[in-house]
């Protein structure tokens, strides 16, 4: 152990008035910035979203050219405002990503050399907050990342038993359904909804669920997966995903005021908040049916 | 089974800071308090602040018993005390004992009252653990500190972080595009948000373009003169402003 040296830094890593702190450091940053860009003459249109240390710009174009340099543009300014405000930005972190649904979309390259960053290199996956979004936001890689990682959890858990001795099947169904299961289905609210391919996804999750129907079971391995999962006590995983996804949808009820979800809703739900340009109300009824996104599947 | 079979520790490198190696205890303990305090003197600009609203006065009431249950009750027992080894288990039953409660209200109060944040919650042990996964830890970058603070400082600190947390959002200071450290807005809603944009973007036959960025070594560059004008525009009063102040001076941390 050292001797006690000073620590003359605002905010203490521990401390539980750090994250409150932060946001209110960051408050009058986002909004300088969203002024900024309100106040130059032609109209951007950026969006920008924060998570503590990781920041987003996001821009809606209809040609590449002019959306990378909308980007470099309001990039240059939130690192100008950051700068002021005494924080550094590790430019080489800084990460581009086109989402498309053509199918062979080009992907330009941004040259951040102007702000001291680099020429950007384009990868297939981008990771943002434990989600893996792929250009075509079908989340494949996304489910079978999880998939893997439970299943890989799985057979780690084959060490707490043999066939004889070990836990008890009801001590390993609460096993897999408080620490495997939320897990692997990190995320499903960004996919799972109507109108969205989806199959490959469940079935990485069927797989998932099947191995630990059987371990905790210990059926033979060509039982059938729906019988296993009866007598496990597990709801089929189409099933479950469902009645997360009901839950979750009352939980925009209850949500305040100030939160960002309330200006994409429809105008009766938006509380108060001014709606934003792509907002449910600000559709046409064919693209409403087209984005089923708050729908129950 | 190849993973039950025994795994070679990875062989040592000492910790290279500027350049040259840490061999002895004192340089080791330097590296790691020169890194994580890097942002110490950087210098800002304040100019900026002027363009964002006078956010509505905040009114601070005396604290009440039951905010403290409530901040006492998402602790978790078994997380690890700080330099007086007074664990959330202890306090937990401390709390339950109506007199103990009261004093703990009326410190907390009196600290605001007074200003003042006592020296004995500044104390902190930093425990100094690696990274997980990385492929050689040969520099202090490599390695996360975890702060070990008083846990009845915490408490009073949940106290008022619960209550800033609820007023500020409530009067409008915290942008809506923020999503990290505030309640009610997790990373799900950020990923739902992002992925309703997109979509939305693509029916209106846009490319949706992102750039993600990211700020180095966040919470120790934040600047404290910064921080208070920021508290003032948010509308606290002068004397949470200033319990601030002293809130965030003269802490001291000790190493292991």
């Amino acid at each position: 152990m050292s001797p006690p040296s000073n620590v003359n830094v605002s905010i203490g890593q521990g401390s539980a008035l750090s994250p409150i702190l932060s946001a209110l450091y960051l408050a009058p940053i986002i909004k300088t910035f969203k002024k900024r860009i309100k106040n130059l003459n032609k109209e951007i249109p950026i969006d920008i979203l924060s998570f503590v240390d990781d920041r987003l710009l996001i821009s809606q174009e209809k040609s590449y050219s002019l959306s990378n340099s909308f980007l470099l543009c309001s990039y240059n300014i939130i690192s100008k405002i950051l700068i002021d405000a005494g924080l550094v930005m590790e430019h080489s972190k800084t990460k581009l990503f086109h989402f498309t649904r053509a199918r062979h979309p080009p992907n330009p390259s941004i040259n951040l050399s102007s702000v001291r960053g680099s020429v950007i290199s384009l990868k297939p996956i981008w990771q943002y907050l434990g989600f893996y979004f792929d250009r075509k936001l079908n989340f494949n890689y996304h489910t079978h990342f999880y998939a893997t990682k439970c299943l890989s959890a799985l057979s780690a858990m084959k060490m707490l038993g043999n066939s004889s001795r070990g836990l008890l099947p009801i001590q390993k169904r609460l096993l897999y359904r408080t620490y495997v299961l939320p897990i692997a289905l990190y995320g499903f609210q960004l996919w799972f909804f109507k109108g969205t391919p989806i199959v490959k996804n469940i079935t990485e999750l069927k797989k998932m669920q099947r191995r630990a129907a059987l371990w905790i079971t210990g059926a033979f391995r060509t039982s059938p997966s729906e019988g296993i999962e009866a007598i496990a006590g597990l709801i089929p995983i189409t099933l479950y995903l469902r009645k997360l996804n009901g839950r979750h949808h009352l939980r925009y009820a209850s949500i305040p005021l100030s939160h960002a979800i309330n200006s994409l809703l429809d105008s009766q739900h938006t509380k108060n908040q001014a709606p934003h340009k792509t907002a449910t109300s600000k559709l046409t009824a064919k693209q409403q049916t087209n984005l089923m996104t708050w729908q129950n599947s | 089974m190849n993973w039950v079979k025994k795994k070679n520790l990875l062989t040592i490198e000492s910790i290279l800071y500027e350049g040259q190696s840490c061999n002895t205890l004192p340089d080791l303990w330097h590296a790691l308090h020169s890194s994580y305090n890097s942002a110490k003197n950087r210098p800002i600009n304040t100019s900026f602040l002027n363009e964002t609203p006078q956010a509505d006065q905040i009114l601070w009431p005396l604290f009440s018993k039951q905010e403290f249950k409530d901040a006492i009750a998402k602790c978790s027992s078994s997380s690890t005390p700080g330099l007086d080894h007074i664990s959330w288990r202890h306090l937990k039953s401390l709390i339950t004992n109506d007199r103990c409660l009261q004093k703990i209200v009326q410190i907390a109060n009196v600290c605001i009252d007074l200003e003042f944040w006592p020296s004995h919650f500044k104390l902190s042990n930093t425990v100094v653990i690696p990274k997980p996964n990385k492929n050689n830890y040969n520099s202090p970058k490599l390695f996360q500190p975890i702060v070990l603070l008083n846990t009845t400082g915490k408490l009073i600190e949940k106290a008022i972080s619960n209550r800033l947390q609820f007023q500020l959002s409530a009067n409008g200071f915290i942008d809506s595009h923020q999503f990290g450290g505030i309640q009610q807005r997790s990373t799900t809603d950020a990923g739902i948000y992002l992925t309703r944009l997109i979509r939305a973007g693509w029916l209106r036959q846009c490319h949706m373009s992102v750039l993600a960025f990211d700020i180095a070594q966040f919470f120790p560059s934040l600047n404290y003169q910064f921080l208070s004008l920021c508290l003032k525009k948010a509308g606290l009063n002068t004397n949470i402003v200033w319990f601030f102040n002293s809130y965030h001076s003269n802490r001291s941390t000790s190493y292991s």
